[in-house]
């Protein structure tokens, strides 16, 4: 079976929600080898930027392409896009994997370890429209405000670690990541 | 929507999202997001970032067999 060659490395996040919906109702594996390709290597990548070695993201990358092939079935595009859902498969199975090195006999049934509960349909935006907005509001976040989100999410330091490397203040790492999220997520601001 | 007593932190939700947060406090974390529209939103919000992430990082590139090996699990 051949498929049109695009680009993939530059597919848009919409192509590959599409491609992953595709993927759910045929449960075609050359359309999976795609995803695979476009996926794989970033999680890994991801994995690694987190400190975990080469050879543990590998294997994690591995089990998070399985896991979504797995569960595709569960992801619905009105609600995320496939980064994104990828992204919560990732992060939550990076989270059981430190757990079950530290703790052998983890309880599957801790609180820590359910998915993130959904949206409620009347509460939000439309996925497809709440992603385009947050994607926005992270390209146009000033360079030192996306700095500090960008290491939130990749180094496992607390915040006052993150002021040392940077060489600033703690006040003004975290007034920084506030005005971030504010934009990111607009209804912080709202209700205090 | 429900209005709860208190709310998470926004760096506590921030590393909550981005799974950097110790067990104790993402239990306490993810006890307080059902009963909460605000804090829900804003992980939602974080998560989609986390996607980005994911998008705009440069790949490393996989062994040579790990697509065979997954192929041959599904
Ligand atoms: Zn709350």
């Amino acid at each position: 079976m051949t498929f049109p060659a695009i680009p993939i490395t530059n597919a848009s996040p919409n192509e590959m929600s599409a491609l992953l919906v595709a993927i759910a109702i045929q449960h075609d594996k050359q359309m999976f080898v795609r995803l695979f390709v476009y996926y794989a290597p970033r999680v890994k990548a991801y994995l690694m930027r987190q400190g975990v070695d080469a050879a543990g993201a590998e294997e994690l990358a591995q089990e998070a392409m399985l896991i979504v092939w797995r569960r595709c079935e569960t992801f619905d595009p009105e609600k995320a896009s496939a980064s994104t859902w990828i992204y919560t498969i990732v992060r939550n199975l990076r989270i059981d994997a430190l757990r079950k090195q530290r703790r052998p006999m983890f309880d599957a049934g801790d609180p820590a370890l359910a998915p993130t509960p959904p949206l409620r349909p009347d509460e939000f935006l439309l996925g497809e429209q709440r992603e385009r907005r947050v994607r926005e509001a992270l390209a146009q976040l000033p360079a030192e405000q996306a700095t500090v989100v960008r290491l939130s999410f990749f180094e496992d330091k607390p915040h006052g670690e993150i002021a040392a490397a940077l060489s600033l203040p703690l006040g003004t790492v975290k007034s920084r990541l506030r005005l971030a999220m504010r934009r990111l997520a607009p209804q912080l601001g709202e209700t205090e | 929507m429900t209005h709860a007593a208190y709310h998470i932190t926004e760096e506590t939700l921030l590393s909550y999202a981005a799974g950097m947060l110790a067990e104790a406090p993402a239990v306490a974390v993810a006890a307080h997001l059902p009963g909460c529209a605000r804090c829900r939103s804003a992980v939602a919000a974080l998560e989609i970032v986390g996607g980005t992430l994911l998008d705009e990082i440069a790949p490393a590139p996989m062994s040579s067999n790990a697509l065979s090996l997954v192929l041959a699990r599904l």
